[in-house]
This record gives C-alpha cells, structure tokens and sequence, in this order.
C-alpha cells in the first residue's frame, strides 16, 4: 500500500513538472527576478521614447476548424500617445484609423466612425493594440498577469487578461521584444479555443517624422 | 373557315398552357447557385463578407471548405479576432466557438439558419432548398423562399444573401487564391 501511494505521489509530481514546462515557451527560459525587473524598466523607458514608428507587418492566423491558416499583409503608423493607421494591403484591404478618441475603420465603401470614449470593449481594445505596438500597459498589474521569458535574441513577455471584455477576446498575448532595442518584433494572440494568430512587425522606422495626416478620418 | 378557327383555338389552348407553365419547369433549368468559380469543393474559398443591419454594417471575413462531406468554416473579423465557427450539412448547422457578445441563443439561432441556407442551397437534400423559388433575369439568378430568405447571385465574385423576416444582409465579396482582392 505505501509502495503504491509512493507511486502515485511521484507520477503526480512528474505530470505537474510538464505541465509546467509546457507553458515555458520554445527557445526561451523563465526571466530571474533580476531579469524581470531589467525588463520592466527597459519596457518602460522604450514605450516612454517611442513617439513614432512606421513599419510593415506580417499577420498569420491559425484557422483549427479549416486545419489551414490566413496569411495577411500591411503598413502600421503610430504616433505617441493615441495615433494609430493599421492597414490592410493584402488578400484585402482594410483600414484601422485611431486618432484620440475617434476611431474609424474602412472596408472598401463602409466606413465606421466610433467615439472610443462611448464605448468600453472598443477602448480597451484600443488600449491592448497600443500595448503590443510599444509595450505600454502590459504592466499593469490591474488588467493583466504577466510572465517574463528570456531568449537569445529576444524576450517575451505573455499577459494574461483580468477584464472581463478582454477575456471574452483573448487568452493570453505574447510580446517579443529585441534584445539590442527593445522594439516590438512580434505579437502573439491566443484565442480562448486555442487558435492563434501571430504578427510580425517587420522594417521598422522608428521616430522618424510622421505627418498627422496619415492619422485623418477623412 | 371551320378548320381554321377550330385550329386558332387549340393554338390558343396550347399557348396559354404554356405561359401558366408551373414555375418549377423553369427551376429545373436555372443552374446551380454556387459555381465552381465562386465556391470550389477542393480548395478553401475566402470571401469579404459585410453584415447590414438596421443600425450597424459589420465587416470581416468569411472562410470556407468541404471537409468530409460538410462545409466547414469560420468567420473572423480583420485583425484576426474570431465571431464564430461552423460546419453545416443538408440536416443542421453547428456554430462552435462563438464569440461571446454574440453568444445568445436567438442571435445563433438566425445565424445557423442562416449561414445553413447559404452553404446547402444545392444539395438536393436540403428541405428548404427544394421549397425556393429561384429566377433567372438580368444574369441575376435570385432564390426566394416564402419571401422570409432571398439569395441573389450577381457575378461569379458577388453574391447576397437577405433574411427578410430580420432585415440582415449579407454580401459576399470573392478573395481570389492568390490572395489578391478581386473587387471592392
């Protein structure tokens, strides 16, 4: 009898080992507190000079029910603190245009013009976009749970929602930040039934001029 | 003379049997709604869809494909974010992974229905289908059923579907395989 609880208590430990270390990500390690305080500090500065940033991105989506994924293509523009144009170029056009509070989306002849103010799941939606373009936010320790990952040429940090709009979104998003500059080089949004959908942020030019323009409703 | 007038009348007999000729003998000439250039059975088809409603136009993406003999597919708006899941057959529509500001039953309802009517308006065990009324005018091919649902092709890169009971309407815009958009 004691054998067999010996047994049992030891296969548990193991299972809960791996269920452990399947939540570490590939290529990365847990961050030592050391490390995660680097991270927060060097997070926080970059989200504070980051006030433009211009690049191309790649967005792939994992589409379980299909078995296939939707690759898509497009230009991002970000102004600090509330400028954003994310747009579609390929297989379809589309734009995102936040400016402020205002929030228009284009899709060929209809187009939508939202006060984010009015409007709780759009603003927080808003608050999460910028967080993945500059990493502002995600320390926030009333909104989200953070883990922090250190790899080799990059780091990675994955929030968990405590909003309830945001969990009817999302359950966890993944931020791999570079080494050298701490940019954003990709996002990872896992839905709740586990499909995925990655974006790379690739060209990036960061705080060169940007025309407010770019950033009109009309 | 006699003969004459005997023979206009069965002429005129047999051509108003003609015009009051059953709408059905003319469903059995319309073609098939979806082509295989706008729904292909062995690839996935990508579709821009917009859902009109009194108040609000919707837009995202519509995806589709036969997997072992259903229609599976997934509507997801344009940054990714997933509205729901489906796999339809002539017998029923299964919505799965709903998102959950649509998750009501009477909003999945419409939209099993709906989406079911969309994707089964061929098979020929599909009940509703074989009720419809379809016509061919304009190259327009339009299926009514009992003015509750319309379903209009009017290209091989455009189609709409209205539930008039509700006043939704759905466009559907085709995404070539290639990836590139072919109309606005």
């Amino acid at each position: 009898m004691n054998h067999f609880i010996i047994k049992l208590v030891s296969l548990s430990f193991c299972l809960s080992l791996l269920a452990v270390n399947a939540q570490i990500p590939a290529g990365f390690k847990p961050a030592t507190e050391t490390q995660q305080k680097e991270m927060m500090q060097k997070i926080s500065e970059v989200s504070t000079h980051l006030k433009t940033l211009r690049c191309d991105f790649l967005q792939k989506k994992t589409i379980s029910i299909l078995a296939d994924e939707m690759i898509a293509e497009g230009k991002m523009f970000f102004k600090q603190k509330d400028k954003l144009r994310w747009e579609y170029t390929k297989p379809f056009q589309y734009e995102f245009v936040m400016n402020g509070s205002q929030l228009m989306t284009i899709a060929g002849d209809i187009k939508n013009i939202i006060d984010v103010n009015s409007n709780n799941a759009f603003r927080e939606i808003c608050k999460i976009i910028i967080s993945g373009i500059n990493g502002s936010g995600i320390l926030d320790s009333s909104r989200f749970s953070a883990k922090f990952f250190v790899g080799t040429n990059e780091n990675r940090v994955t929030i968990v929602p405590k909003q309830k709009e945001l969990k009817q979104m999302f359950k966890e998003m993944s931020i791999c930040f570079s080494k050298i500059n701490y940019a954003v080089n990709s996002v990872e949004i896992t839905e709740t039934n586990g499909d995925k959908t990655v974006i790379e942020m690739k060209n990036q030019q960061i705080n060169k001029e940007l025309n407010d323009e770019i950033f009109s409703n009309k | 003379m006699r003969y004459l007038v005997i023979n206009s009348i069965f002429l005129l007999f047999f051509a108003s049997c003609t015009l009051s000729k059953p709408l059905v003998s003319k469903e059995k000439q319309t073609p098939l709604f979806w082509t295989q250039e706008l729904r292909d059975d062995t690839q996935r088809n990508d579709f821009r869809i917009t859902i009109s409603t009194p108040t609000a136009n919707i837009t995202g993406i519509f995806m589709v494909k036969k997997i072992e003999g259903k229609w599976k597919g997934s509507i997801i708006n344009e940054f990714g974010i997933k509205v729901l899941d489906f796999e339809t057959t002539a017998k029923k529509c299964k919505l799965l992974n709903v998102l959950s500001f649509i998750d009501k039953w009477y909003i999945k309802n419409t939209f099993a229905s709906d989406i079911q009517f969309i994707m089964e308006i061929d098979n020929p065990n599909f009940s509703f289908g074989s009720k419809a009324i379809k016509s061919f005018t304009n190259n327009i091919l339009t299926i009514n059923y009992k003015n509750k649902k319309e379903f209009r092709r009017f290209s091989n890169e455009k189609i709409e579907f209205i539930n008039l009971k509700y006043s939704l309407i759905y466009t559907f815009t085709k995404i070539d395989t290639n990836n590139k958009i072919l109309t606005n």
